[in-house]
């Protein structure tokens, strides 16, 4: 305003000496006057308009800059400057104001993610605690139970939610008095931790293992539990038979010294009377001769005693493997009937074989065990039967199921009473009426059969009538290959 | 020509026995009660047979049947062991003296003499 006055107050000074005429000196003095208004014009430009521009410019470059604060002093001012700061202050303080409160907003949706992602993984291993296999429990400083898992409720058989709060005792009572307890409170005590496996009682009856590991813990002590039952028995078992096969081992070697040592003295027996009843040294009288018989028959029977009970004591312990060959029935039986023949005869019993139903089968068996089997059946008829009386075998293939041989050995002796049906195949079980006189044998010979006749895949049976006689069936299968290895193996297992 | 054995036994009843037995069947027969023994007489003698136990006091039979075997004088002669160990295991023992054979106490009187000239001979011819 006043830069416009000076300005038209030159001007008119300048056309009024125009005016006057004096041109030339006119010309000068008004071209001085001119150039000292300009001066005047610029100097009060600059101090007017150009530094108040140049200080907003340089706040506008420090708000750009990022620094909200740049104010322009007001007071330094004046009309349209002063209206112009106005604004930018005004501006600017806007701008602050919702910078800030934008900040603010970031501030607290951070802190809220956070917050949340914490309570997230909390969560996450409060899921993961619950349900992991092992039990956990934290018991606080007052033997209280503070946390609880799924699996440690399991294992203490109780429901979760009314424990927490309860002591141990309370819970379990008299746990107070248990090793368990004072581990625990050892740990509790002296911040000390201890694992340890622990047969645990439940109230109600019933124990089980677990293997415990106790940590002291901020609250009190932590507890992880996790049930060893099965390891636990998986070792006994292991122990077991480990005892067994040591068991095992202990009683064949005494079998084996035992029949070492009743074989030397039996040798002397056997031996030296033998000599005597051949009249190696010269004849002994009959009295004699029939004495030295008793001895010999004695320790003979003696013999077949020590023999028998190796053999049951080895097809008890699996050491009785069936040796499999492919061999013709018939002749195996006949060769059986010819060994008791002259026993037979010297008794007077008749002993017959009717073997053609199988002519011509070969049996795919353990040859040598079949022999001992129908020997020893065929021995028993001859024992038993009664002077007179009559022997016979028999052989088919029908009258039992496909591929399986019957063979049956049947009687007219004594017969056996149906009280003692039961303990017929058990070991030393000869059956010993009062009413009749003891016969030969060992009481093995059945018990052998039995399991020898298992072993090969096949069954005994017997049908008797006492005073009338008895029969023996033996039930073979023509190949006997399955049921040797899976008999092996259950004797073994049997141990 | 007259047949030399000798029976090498710890127990003198069954010692006797077999010797009574071997005596019969015409042979010379020496006596040894233990391994060390035994040894000492297969030395001496030049023998057709060795009937030796098992269960020897001092040693196995089948320890003294390997010093034998590993011995000029007595690397050939025919060695049968006479044992109540009749047992598989007792059989596995002697299983790889070359040249030797088994018969289990109690043994068969009227058959052990003709067993021992039967193995002495084979071995012999073989």
């Amino acid at each position: 305003m006043r830069v416009g006055a000076l300005f038209v107050a030159s001007i008119l000074t300048l056309g009024l000496l125009v005016y006057l005429k004096n041109a030339g000196m006119l010309l000068m003095i008004g071209a001085m006057l001119f150039a000292l208004s300009l001066a005047a014009i610029q100097l009060f430009i600059s101090k007017s308009i150009v530094s108040p521009l140049k200080r907003l410019a340089e706040a506008v470059a420090r708000m750009g800059g990022g620094d909200l604060s740049a104010r322009m002093d007001e007071s330094k001012a004046k009309d349209e400057m002063l209206f112009l700061y106005r604004s930018f202050n005004s501006y600017a303080a806007t701008q602050q104001g919702w910078v800030e409160k934008l900040e603010h907003e970031i501030e607290v949706r951070r802190a809220a993610e956070a917050a949340l992602a914490y309570s997230k993984s909390e969560e996450l291993f409060r899921i993961r605690f619950e349900n992991m296999h092992e039990g956990c429990q934290i018991i606080d400083r007052d033997y209280r139970y503070h946390y609880v898992n799924n699996a440690a409720a399991e294992q203490g058989r109780m429901a979760k939610d009314g424990l927490i709060g309860r002591s141990m005792s309370d819970v379990f009572p008299g746990f107070e008095h248990t090793e368990a307890f004072a581990a625990i409170r050892n740990c509790m005590e002296n911040r000390i931790g201890v694992h340890f496996d622990n047969y645990f009682s439940y109230p109600d009856g019933g124990a089980t293992w677990f293997e415990l590991s106790v940590q002291p813990a901020p609250e009190g002590v932590l507890i992880l539990s996790a049930d060893i039952s099965e390891r636990k028995r998986a070792d006994s078992e292991y122990l077991a038979r480990m005892a067994a096969e040591l068991a095992n081992r202990t009683k064949s070697d005494f079998l084996s010294n035992m029949s070492h040592e009743l074989r030397t003295p039996l040798n002397s027996i056997i031996g030296f009377t033998e000599v005597l009843l051949d009249s190696l040294y010269g004849s002994v009288n009959e009295k004699q001769h029939e004495y030295l018989g008793f001895i010999n028959s004695s320790g003979r029977h003696l013999l077949t005693l020590i023999n028998e009970i190796l053999d049951l004591s080895k097809i008890q312990s699996g050491k009785r493997d069936a040796v499999l060959s492919s061999f013709e029935l018939r002749a195996t039986l006949e060769l059986s009937l010819t060994m008791l023949r002259e026993k037979a005869k010297q008794r007077g019993i008749s002993l017959e074989g009717f073997l053609d139903p199988i002519a011509g089968i070969v049996l795919e068996s353990d040859e040598q065990m079949i022999k001992q089997i129908v020997f020893n059946l065929l021995s028993n008829a001859v024992k038993f039967t009664p002077e007179g009386g009559s022997v016979r075998m028999e052989a088919r293939t029908d009258g039992a199921e496909d591929g399986v041989i019957a063979i049956s050995v049947s009687d007219t002796g004594i017969g056996i009473r149906k009280e003692d049906f039961g303990r017929l195949f058990t070991e030393f079980s000869q059956i010993d009426s009062p009413l009749q006189k003891r016969f030969e044998g060992t009481g093995l010979g059945l018990a052998i059969s039995k399991r020898l006749v298992e072993l090969l895949g096949g069954r005994i049976e017997m049908q008797s009538t006492e005073g009338a006689g008895s029969v023996f069936s033996i039930f073979l299968p023509r190949a006997a290959g399955s049921a040797v290895a899976g008999a092996a193996a259950k004797a073994r297992q049997g141990e | 020509m007259v047949r030399k054995v000798l029976i090498v036994d710890d127990n003198a009843h069954n010692l006797m026995l077999e010797k009574d037995l071997m005596e019969l069947a015409g042979f010379v027969v020496f006596e040894a009660v233990n391994a060390f023994c035994g040894i000492a007489i297969a030395r001496r003698e030049k023998l057709d047979a060795i009937i030796m136990d098992v269960r020897l006091p001092d040693m196995r039979g089948s320890d003294a049947a390997l010093i034998l075997r590993g011995e000029d004088f007595s690397r050939d002669v025919p060695i049968v062991f006479v044992t109540a160990s009749v047992m598989a295991e007792g059989r596995e023992e002697i299983r790889a003296i070359p040249n030797s054979g088994f018969i289990g106490k109690p043994i068969n009187t009227r058959t052990f003499a003709k067993e021992i000239v039967a193995f002495v001979e084979a071995a012999a011819s073989a």
